[in-house]
């Protein structure tokens, strides 16, 4: 029989020889793959991008541009809450609130509170033109007042691109500061089109790269 | 001071004994927990607190019981014992990761479920031996990360019999949607597969450049993963070329290489999709079809066939051939305009009187009608086939309508001979029971008049527009010849190839009944609906989790205190 202590000394043996063995198997390559699974469950966690605004008359401002046909529509709210089209010369005439869909530019501002991003992907600027970013097929600029601080306006671009292969999303991402890597956002179609129909409510403009949008969201609002 | 109460002293040697019980207890608990979860809660650190002051109770407040317990003769070999659970459970462990890193896998389901069956091992040596190398694609969002987890259990094995034979490519649409459109990805697709022949750089052979110099890969769609669905795309493209489909020329038919909606360009494109082989057959000049001839397809001819060539289709067909016959009334656009008209089958001609006297089938001198009131387009040109007969060689038709075009009526003999009676004639396709055959063309073409006239010859609806022919007792014959004869030729046209779905899905169970080429390329994978599957779900991997670590040890440590309670009240 073997004795106890030299058992005890076989059996310690074979543990440090198990753990030579799996430190030697590239632990590092597991830490990288768990890490890499990490970022994916991160990318697929849904993430509202404007927490910020939480209800749609915070919105002061949009303008939609449909940048292929070169038509798009700027509108701001008036001191009771209503949309109307300021003019701009030789852009767009002067329309009433009575003259445009509130129906739909409220359901447009509703959107920005909905925009819930299904995922999100990090892509080079040179990457850009298979998602329909480069140049995008529509633009989405607005000013909403801040929850929290209602003085502070929160001032964004949209950029959308192509849908999806599946067409049930579109590409999207916010241009801001200039950043190596994006984020293109994949935005459900529906909410998207609540904020592309605006452009259907009735107004045709030629889109210019200076939005006129500064100089017309201080309309006073209540 | 040292003198205490007895009682109270009892009482609190009871307590932190118990406080050492629960104390291991939530120990225990705590490292449940955070192997379960994998992440230090809330829940295991308070686990933690409550086991370490437990314990810490236990030594304060009765140091002696604490002390034997150490020196004991029940911890000592207790140790032991914990000693060698945890080594064996740890060396079971270590041998879990080895075999789980070197990728070995043994298939212990009782019908070798996640082993390849037979005839796809076979399929992919014949790849091998023709040389042939393959892409399998799989399409999967980051929503089917679950479905692309278990059909890559199945691609694996593909992988690993291919030895090189068969690539694995994984395209997340959304992240990739370029190379998704290559792959010509449609909405749908997600979470299933296509195949891909490779060339010798391994690239994929293109079928066509887009406007923006995107290449459009060759793809074969295989649909959900499975072996059935991937085997039966490797069979096809390894008996590419094994199918061989020729078209007559030389009497006016439809041209395979016309790309206009007259041509039929359409479906050389399809049958070479499948990897079947498509030759112009000039029949006049050849005088005999060729024996690798699996189908001879007549699409459009207006001009009859001579006696020999009748002959030499006799000829094929007597030896097991296969025949397609789409034909067009006498009348047609050309005729109205003053060429000459469709003489193809008309009435006294010899194809026409071969047909009667060795099949029993005659195409009528005449053309339908149609007078329903929803009109296909507005045409009474277009009859409406709202009548699709049972039969095997349609598989996915009977729900979608199917467009023709100045359709042409078939008789079947009513008493067939000795020489009819050796085959079977079944209707395939019907016209309305508001058509009719109006077989008054000479006063059609002079006045442009169309009017139902019994006592003319016009013949009442429904009309018989298509007809499958075979032998009687197939299966018992030795040449197994098949016909089918359809009434019009417009029905693979490119214009109504490309955008009715209906005839797209006649087509090719026409061409797949004649030829049997499914047959050829389809296999039933062994299967057992009883078989326990081996991908669970989420919530079922929970439920699985809890049950074998808390709920089984927590029994266990249950009964073990019950006993423990039991024996010392004793």
């Amino acid at each position: 029989m073997l004795k106890r202590s030299y058992g005890y000394a076989l059996l310690m043996g074979i543990v440090a020889a198990m753990l030579l063995v799996l430190m030697l198997d590239d632990p590092e390559g597991r830490q990288r793959a768990f890490r890499a699974f990490q970022e994916t469950q991160q990318a697929i966690a849904a993430r509202l991008l404007f927490p910020q605004i939480r209800q749609s008359a915070q919105v002061v401002g949009m303008e939609a541009v449909d940048v292929g046909a070169e038509r798009g529509l700027l509108v701001v709210r008036n001191e009771a809450g209503l949309w109307y089209a300021p003019p701009i010369e030789d852009v767009q005439q002067e329309r009433a609130p009575q003259s445009l869909d509130q129906s739909v530019l409220e359901s447009a501002a509703l959107a920005l509170t909905r925009l819930w991003a299904e995922r999100w992907l990090e892509v080079s600027p040179d990457g850009l033109a298979q998602y329909g970013l480069q140049p995008p097929q529509y633009r989405f600029r607005f000013r909403a007042r801040l929850a929290d601080d209602p003085k502070e306006l929160l001032e964004a671009t949209l950029e959308i691109g192509n849908l999806n292969p599946e067409n049930v999303a579109y590409y999207m991402y916010i241009s801001t500061a200039a950043e190596e890597n994006l984020h293109v956002y994949l935005i459900r179609r529906q909410t998207v089109d609540m904020l592309l129909s605006m452009l259907t409510a009735s107004y045709s403009v030629t889109p210019s790269d200076e939005s006129p949008m500064g100089d017309r969201v201080g309309t006073p609002v209540s | 001071m040292n003198a205490q109460n007895p009682t109270s002293a009892s009482l609190r040697e009871k307590l932190t004994a118990w406080a050492g019980v629960v104390g291991g207890i939530a120990l225990v608990l705590a490292g449940l927990l955070y192997l379960l979860t994998g992440q230090l809660s809330a829940a295991v650190f308070v686990c933690v607190l409550v086991g370490v002051g437990g314990l810490s109770a236990w030594v304060w407040g009765n140091p002696d019981e604490f002390q034997a317990w150490l020196a004991g003769r029940q911890t000592r070999y207790g140790t032991a014992s914990v000693l060698v659970t945890v080594l064996f459970v740890g060396l079971i462990a270590y041998a879990y990761v080895l075999v789980d890193r070197a990728n070995i896998t043994a298939d212990l389901t009782r019908v070798q479920r996640y082993t390849l069956n037979a005839p796809t091992r076979e399929a992919i040596s014949q790849l091998r031996e023709r040389g042939f190398r393959v892409q399998l694609v799989g399409f999967f969002t980051r929503n089917k990360l679950r479905e692309q987890e278990a059909a890559d259990l199945i691609t694996r094995q593909y992988e690993a019999e291919g030895r090189g034979v068969i690539e694995v490519l994984y395209i997340d649409p959304d992240e990739e949607p370029d190379l998704a459109a290559r792959y010509n990805y449609q909405p749908g697709f997600d979470g299933t597969f296509a195949l891909v022949v490779l060339d010798e750089q391994g690239q994929p052979f293109v079928r066509e450049m887009e406007e923006g110099g995107q290449p459009r890969y060759m793809t074969l769609y295989l649909g959900e993963p499975t072996e059935r669905n991937i085997t039966t795309g490797l069979k096809t493209v390894a008996s590419a070329g094994a199918f061989k489909v020729y078209f007559t020329v030389g009497h006016g038919e439809r041209s395979l290489t016309q790309v206009d909606d007259n041509g039929i360009s359409r479906l050389r494109a399809s049958l070479e999709g499948q990897g079947i082989a498509a030759e112009e057959l000039p029949l006049a000049e050849v005088k005999r079809v060729p024996e690798d001839a699996d189908l001879v397809l007549i699409v459009g001819a207006w001009q009859p066939l001579s006696e020999a060539e009748v002959q030499a289709l006799d000829e094929y067909l007597q030896r097991g051939g296969r025949l397609g016959i789409f034909a067009d009334p006498p009348i047609l656009e050309a005729a109205i305009v003053g060429e000459a008209a469709n003489r193809f089958l008309a009435e006294g001609t010899p194809f026409s009187d071969y047909l009667w006297d060795e099949f029993g089938v005659r195409l009528r001198d005449a053309f339908v009608i149609e007078t329903q009131p929803d009109l296909v387009n507005g045409s009474e040109w277009m009859p409406i086939i709202n009548t699709i007969a049972p039969h095997t060689i349609m598989s996915d038709v009977r729900d979608e309508p199917i467009s023709m075009r100045f359709a042409r009526p078939i008789t079947l003999v009513d008493a067939p001979d000795e020489r009819q009676g050796r085959y079977m004639r079944e209707p395939l396709l019907f016209t309305s029971e508001a058509s009719f055959g109006e077989a008054n063309i000479e006063e059609f073409l002079t006045n442009s008049r169309v009017e139902y006239n019994p006592a003319e010859g016009d013949i009442p609806g429904p009309l018989l527009v298509g007809v499958t022919v075979r032998r009687q007792l197939e299966f018992q014959e030795e040449v197994q010849p098949r016909l089918v004869i359809i009434g019009d030729s417009d029905v693979l046209k490119n214009e109504y190839v490309k955008s009715v779905p209906g005839n797209v899905f006649l087509w090719t169970d026409v061409v797949d009944w004649l030829t049997g080429f499914s047959e050829a390329v389809s296999f039933a994978p062994v299967s057992d609906p009883t078989l326990l599957k081996l991908v669970v779900s989420a919530q079922e991997r929970k439920t699985i989790a809890v049950v074998t670590m808390i709920v089984l040890p927590g029994l266990v440590l249950l009964s073990g205190l019950a006993v423990w309670w039991y024996r010392r009240r004793l």
